[in-house]
């Protein structure tokens, strides 16, 4: 036998090893679901608990530009972003929620007195590689401040240690960096009122009984925040019927990084893992990934609307679309477009020495085919 | 004395290819003058340093895959090794192995991931396009079964080091890419086994006939592609901080496109690691410019496009008047 295949023998053996030594590695199901839970219901209780320590007085000059920018399309008072520069990251460009929050973030800079120039820009394409790339070419651009929309929880710690040390502060969305304020949804409570508005679908139908399979399309790489988009869904549902009419009839699937095409293979073996299996109640983390769960249910021939209770988040222009095409019952509006309503006047705090609060919460409504048309216009 | 003589057909080859480096050179250069003067702070040491950091764990990658694209090969699995790489090195670190033993598991588990390609394509003879792309697939497969889907945090001093670690206030990755450009270009102009990559790329039968043993020197390259892949992750996994299955994604594009930038023919037989540096430098260049500029993604995914088409045209043009 020559010298080479000896290697080869020997590398393959070396794969194998390290295969079956990790695939042994695997924790059991039930314990990271249980893990989740624990999670979730620290991070709640966390969530709540600041949230109640918060003195509205200290963060006036925030609250004043919020309801300025709720109210009006005026210009802000005082022009607070004149002569500023800031960066923006968007978590992946081209995407209608996306879209959204950046339009709406380039709007309110304008009315708040920034010019379009000293707004830096750049795209993490759903990639934590380009979006370290990202971060340090915006740092070499020095803004005041820095918007960071990303969607790896983990990775933002490598972020804020860069921006940290040149004194730039950060403003998380959507998806928390560690020591910035947060704006964005509160996943569970967004998660919480899906999950009811199902329920309600659920009795309409006649019942829990009535359901087979209860699907949650999860972002695990989201970390535990993002998780708790769709655990709260769970949870409501826990709440209705109890953790043992509901823990069997659950599948967690990874939908991957937010994307229709993960989403879609995800849902594609969930299907194929309960063939028997006819109604359903379905949620995802956005209006991308339940594209691709759908998709995948029409390309099984198991799609029937009757049969499938569909509740989404977000509400974008996919949303909006699947909600007036009939494909879903409805979701929980985050209203991405006034994302800026929020961010800016933080922005603007930081810009003239105030701070912003640690927690900007949109505010969220159920949206439903009838009622679409009140929030927006086809 | 006879081996030192050059034949005028060689010389004009060696000429062609020197002057596809410069050509590149001076797109560099100029593209280097564009954006120092529209943007203010792409000449800054940051920028240029940060930049040259975050390069390097590809630009590694990129310069060992010269010498199997030069052997007439393809390695599309090295996405796939770095991102199994960064989860295998954040379990050990989370398990609390050893930061130095972690790289060495690492290394060695690239090392097996390259032994597996190359007697998949050199023992097997499974074609190296269809054998790396199954098995790109199967190691992020593995990534993402091992790690549940999930990022983990890598964090260990050692690894630390080898991301974001300075030595003589030059960050250490940087070092590292120098270093392996510099070995792989020694390998590959001064060398006997470098000649006989050249030779087989051309010719593999011919070479087999004058005494190289084709398939060994074949197998090496994919050792050590798969090697190259494994530091890539790791150094991915520390510049991030976490070992993330989706590190590496798509990256074998990027990498394989800055290979052709620089000149090596998919075909084989013809290539310059000093080619490959230069097409990495300007993809990046590329990139990080257009950003600085607020372009949005769409336009600089156009400009890197168009780019690659129009160096790689010229040097086809210029090979079919050198040929006849």
């Amino acid at each position: 036998m020559s010298k080479f295949k000896i290697i080869s023998i020997l590398g393959l053996a070396i794969i194998f090893a390290v295969g079956i030594s990790f695939t042994g590695c695997q924790a059991e199901p039930e314990v990271i679901t249980e893990t989740v839970t624990e999670t979730v219901t620290e991070t709640v209780t966390e969530t709540v608990t600041e949230t109640v320590e918060v003195e509205e007085e200290a963060y006036a000059y925030y609250e004043t530009l919020k309801v300025h920018a709720q109210d009006t399309d005026d210009p802000y008072p005082d022009n607070p972003a004149e002569g500023h520069t800031i960066a923006y990251t968007d978590i992946m460009g081209g995407i209608p929620f996306c879209n959204n929050v950046y339009g709406s973030v380039q709007k309110e800079w304008e009315l708040a007195g920034g010019a379009d120039s000293d707004l830096y820009y750049a795209d993490n394409q759903y990639d934590a590689t380009v979006g370290l790339q990202n971060a340090d070419i915006l740092l070499a651009k020095e803004p005041e401040v820095l918007i960071w929309f990303q969607f790896d929880s983990k990775v933002n710690s490598i972020v804020a240690q860069k921006y940290g040390d040149a004194g730039i502060p950060i403003i998380a969305v959507d998806v928390p960096v560690p020591g910035a304020p947060f704006m964005g949804v509160n996943n569970f409570k967004v998660a919480y009122m899906a999950g009811e508005e199902a329920i309600k679908r659920v009795e309409e139908q006649g019942g829990i009984d009535t359901i087979d399979k209860i699907i949650l399309m999860q972002m695990p790489a989201g970390g535990e925040v993002v998780m708790l988009r769709s655990e709260g869904f769970y949870q409501a549902f826990v709440d209705e019927y109890g953790a043992d009419v509901i823990d069997p009839m659950t599948i967690r699937a990874d939908g991957g990084a937010g994307e229709a095409e993960q989403a879609n293979a995800a849902m594609s073996d969930v299907l194929t893992s309960i063939p028997d299996a006819e109604n359903f109640v379905l949620t995802s983390v956005n209006e991308q990934t339940m594209d691709g769960c759908i998709s995948a249910v029409q390309t099984a021939g198991r799609w029937d609307p009757d049969k499938w209770i569909v509740i989404t988040q977000g509400v974008d222009d996919v949303g909006k679309a699947q909600l007036r095409e009939g494909l879903t019952d409805a979701g929980v509006g985050y209203f991405p477009e006034r994302y800026g309503e929020y961010l800016i006047p933080a922005v603007s705090a930081y810009l003239n020495g105030e701070l912003p609060p640690p927690f900007m919460y949109v505010e969220n409504e159920i949206i439903t085919p009838e009622n679409i048309d009140e929030y927006y216009t086809e | 004395m006879a081996e030192n003589q050059e034949t005028p057909v060689r010389k004009k080859e060696k000429k062609f290819f020197l002057s596809n480096t410069i050509t590149l050179f001076i797109v560099l250069i100029v593209m280097l003058v564009f954006f120092s003067l529209t943007s203010e702070s792409f000449l800054s040491t940051y920028n240029l340093v940060s930049m040259l950091s975050n390069l390097s764990f590809y630009g590694i990658v990129a310069a060992v895959l010269t010498m199997v694209l030069i052997s007439g090969e393809i390695d599309f699995s090295i996405g796939g090794n770095i991102g199994l790489t960064s989860i295998i090195a954040a379990i050990l670190i989370e398990s609390g192995v050893n930061g130095w033993l972690v790289i060495l598991l690492c290394l060695l588990l690239g090392a097996a991931i390259g032994i597996f390609n190359g007697f998949l394509v050199t023992v097997i003879g499974v074609n190296s396009i269809i054998a790396t792309v199954g098995t790109m697939s199967v190691w992020r497969g593995l990534a993402y079964t091992f790690s549940d889907g999930q990022s983990i945090m890598a964090m260990t001093p050692v690894i630390d080091f080898l991301g974001r670690g300075k030595v003589l206030n030059i960050p250490f990755p940087i070092i590292l890419f120098i270093i392996i450009f510099a070995v792989c270009y020694v390998v590959m102009n001064h060398s006997k086994w470098g000649r006989k990559i050249y030779a087989i790329g051309v010719n593999p039968m011919a070479s087999f006939l004058s005494g190289i043993n084709v398939k060994q020197v074949k197998f090496l390259t994919f050792l050590f592609s798969g090697i190259a892949a494994a530091l890539g992750g790791l150094i991915l996994a520390s510049l991030s901080g976490v070992g993330m299955p989706q590190h590496g994604e798509g990256l074998e594009l990027t990498i394989i496109s800055a290979i052709l930038l620089g000149g090596t023919a998919l075909g084989g037989g013809r290539g310059q690691i000093l080619g490959t540096l230069v097409g990495v430098l300007i993809i990046s260049v590329l990139y990080n410019g257009l950003t600085m500029l607020n372009v949005y993604y769409y336009y600089v995914q156009i400009a890197q496009g168009v780019v690659l088409v129009a160096v790689v045209a010229t040097y086809e043009v210029r090979q079919k008047r050198l040929q006849e």
